[in-house]
C-alpha cells in the first residue's frame, strides 16, 4: 500500500446505490482467489470508514490501530466464506461490529472505564480536536474539553451493544436496518438499542443541552 | 400518537428512521403538546452537541498511513504462513481451492508421515544423513514447481549437519521429500523461514534456529524472521535461541530495538536477562547512544535486580 497517497473514500454506499456493483464483485472474487492486490484495493474502499469508527470506539490511536488490524486480518482470513448473500459492506461491518463489541466487553470487565490517558508526548486524540477548533478562545477551549470529557464518559457508560449501535447510527450515518444486519439482529432490536442509548445520553448530558 | 409513543420515537424521528405515517403522527402530536415539543428540541440539541464534538470526517492522515503500513506487514506475514506457501506450491487447479486440496493431501500424506513421526528424532537425524531410509531425496536445487508437485503437507525434521554446515529438511507429502543443501540456497532458506514463523511444532522451530546459527542469519529475510521469532514466538526457549542466533555481529537499529524490547517486555526472565547481557556485550565493544533512554528506563524501573544492575553498568560504561 502506498502510504503517500490518501484517497478520500466516501462513506459506505447507501443501500440500493450502485456503488458496490460489478467492480466490487470482481475484486472480491479475485481476492478470494488469492490476489493480494485485489484485496488491498477492497480494503482501500472501506478502511477510512472503519478507522473512523474504531477510533471513536477505542478513543486512542494505538487501540484504534489494533482494532483496525484485527478487523482486516479477520476479513482476510474469512473472505472465502463470503457467499454474496448480502452486500459486502454489510458483511464487512458485521466483522467490525463484532470486533468493537468484543473490545468494549473486554474493556468493561477489565476495569472501570476511564477516559483513555494520553501517551507521553502524544496528545489524546479526542481532546486534540476540540483544542484545535477553539485555539483562539481559551474559555471556549476549556468548555470544549469539559464537554468532550463528559461526552466520552457518557458514551463509555453505554452497554457495548448500545455503544456500537449508537456509533454506527449517529457517527457513521448507517440506517438501522443495515445496523441490525451487521449486529446479527433485527431492525427492531437495533431501534430499541438506539432508544436506550439516546435515553441514557440525554439523562447524563441533560445539563449541557 | 400519545406522549409515551412519542418518547419512544423521537430519536428515530431525528435520524429520519420513521415511516411517513409515523412522522406525520409525531408532528401532529408535537404541534399540540408543549411537553413533547420540548422533548423534541432537547433531542435535537443533544444531536447537535454530539456532532459538535465529533471527530472530523477524516481520521488523522498519519494514523491512516500507519494503519495501512502495519496491515501490509501483517498481511505479508499471513502470506508467509503455510496457506500461502501451499498455495504457491500447489498446482493451479488445486490453488483455486487450497483448503479442499490440502484436506485431500493431508489424508493421503497421513499414512506416509505417521510412521516417520513416531521415530525418535536422533534416529531420524542419522537416517536422514544416510538417506537410505528416506522414501525420496530431492536436491536443494529443486524448483518451486518440483516442491509443488510433491504436495507438501508438513515438516517433520530440520537437521543441521555439524560437519558440513548443510541442513537437511524432511517434508511430509504425498511423496516424502528431503531437501539437502547449504544455507545459501534460497529454497532452503525459504522453507526454514516458514518453519520459524509459522510452524506449530516448537521443536522444529528450535532445530531451525540451531541450523541458522551455522551461518544463515546474515540474510535479511532470515534476520527479519529471527527478530520476529524473538518478539512473537510463543515458546520462551525458541525466543531465547532466536536472540542468540541473531547475535551482535551485524548490529543495526532493528536488532537494537528487538533486544531492547526483549529486555523490557519479554514475559520470561531468562530471555530478558539474556537480552540485557547481549546489549551490554555490544556496548562494551562500541557505545550506542540510541540505547541510552531504554537502558535508563531499565535501570530505574525494571522489576528484576539483575536487569537493573546490568543496565546501570552499561550506562556507566557509556559515561551516562
Amino acid at each position: 500500500m502506498d502510504g503517500a497517497c490518501l484517497e478520500l473514500a466516501g462513506k459506505i454506499p447507501a443501500e440500493g446505490s450502485p456503488g458496490a456493483g460489478a467492480e466490487e464483485t470482481v475484486l472480491i472474487r479475485q481476492a478470494q482467489a488469492g490476489d493480494r492486490s485485489a484485496f488491498d484495493a477492497l480494503v482501500r474502499q472501506y478502511d477510512q470508514g472503519v478507522l473512523r469508527l474504531v477510533l471513536r470506539v477505542a478513543g486512542t490511536a494505538d487501540e484504534a490501530s489494533d482494532l483496525f488490524q484485527e478487523v482486516f486480518l479477520k476479513v482476510y482470513r474469512s473472505l472465502s466464506h463470503f457467499r454474496f448473500e448480502s452486500r459486502f459492506s454489510t458483511w464487512l461491518y458485521r466483522v467490525v461490529t463484532n470486533v468493537c463489541l468484543d473490545y468494549l466487553r473486554r474493556k468493561k470487565t477489565r476495569r472501570e472505564v476511564q477516559p483513555p490517558a494520553p501517551e507521553e508526548g502524544q496528545p489524546e486524540y479526542f481532546h486534540t480536536l476540540a483544542d484545535d477548533r477553539a485555539s483562539l478562545d481559551p474559555e471556549r477551549a476549556l468548555r470544549s474539553k469539559e464537554i468532550a470529557t463528559r461526552l466520552r464518559g457518557a458514551l463509555n457508560r453505554l452497554s457495548p451493544r448500545e455503544r456500537v449501535v449508537f456509533e454506527l447510527r449517529h457517527y457513521q450515518g448507517m440506517k438501522l436496518r443495515a445496523i441490525g444486519q451487521m449486529c446479527g439482529t433485527s431492525e427492531e432490536t437495533a431501534k430499541n438499542c438506539l432508544f436506550r442509548a439516546t435515553q441514557k445520553l440525554r439523562s447524563e448530558l441533560g445539563d449541557l443541552i | 400518537m400519545n406522549c409515551e409513543e412519542l418518547n419512544q420515537s423521537v430519536a428515530l424521528y431525528d435520524y429520519g428512521e420513521l415511516r411517513a405515517d409515523e412522522r406525520a403522527a409525531l408532528e401532529e402530536h408535537v404541534a399540540g403538546c408543549e411537553q413533547c415539543r420540548k422533548l423534541l428540541e432537547q433531542t435535537r440539541r443533544l444531536a447537535e452537541l454530539l456532532k459538535q464534538d465529533a471527530e472530523p470526517d477524516e481520521p488523522l492522515p498519519t494514523l491512516l498511513v500507519e494503519c495501512r503500513q502495519r496491515l501490509e506487514i501483517a498481511l505479508d506475514r499471513e502470506q508467509m504462513g503455510w496457506r500461502a506457501l501451499m498455495r504457491a506450491w500447489l498446482p493451479p487447479a488445486a490453488a483455486a481451492n487450497p483448503a479442499r486440496a490440502m484436506t485431500a493431501v493431508t489424508l493421503v500424506a497421513l499414512g506416509f508421515s505417521l510412521g516417520w513421526l513416531l521415530r525418535p528424532r536422533a534416529e531420524g537425524r542419522k537416517s536422514a544423513s544416510g538417506s537410505a531410509q528416506v522414501a525420496n531425496t530431492a536436491p536443494a536445487q529443486m524448483t518451486g514447481a518440483d516442491l509443488g508437485s510433491a504436495r507438501i503437507n508438513s515438516i517433520s525434521q530440520v537437521a543441521p549437519d555439524p560437519e558440513t554446515g548443510d541442513v537437511k529438511i524432511t517434508l511430509n507429502a504425498e511423496k516424502r521429500v528431503t531437501m539437502e543443501g547449504s544455507l545459501d540456497n534460497p529454497n532452503i532458506r525459504q522453507v526454514m523461514v516458514y518453519a520459524l514463523k509459522s510452524y506449530d511444532n516448537p521443536g522444529i522451530r528450535l532445530d531451525t534456529l540451531n541450523a541458522l546459527r551455522k551461518g544463515g542469519g546474515a540474510d535479511p529475510t532470515v534476520r527479519d524472521a529471527l527478530l520476529y521469532a524473538l518478539e512473537h514466538d510463543a515458546n520462551a526457549g525458541v525466543r531465547l535461541e532466536a536472540l542468540r542466533t541473531v547475535g551482535t555481529d551485524n548490529w543495526d537499529s532493528d536488532i537494537a530495538h528487538g533486544f531492547l524490547q526483549a529486555a523490557e517486555k519479554d514475559p520470561n526472565l531468562g530471555v530478558r536477562e539474556a537480552a540485557i547481557d547481549s546489549l551490554v556485550s555490544h556496548i562494551s565493544t562500541q557505545g550506542d547512544e540510541d540505547l541510552v533512554p531504554g537502558l535508563q528506563h531499565l535501570a530505574s524501573e525494571d522489576s528484576d535486580r539483575y536487569v537493573r544492575i546490568k543496565a546501570i553498568a552499561a550506562l556507566r560504561q557509556m559515561g551516562q
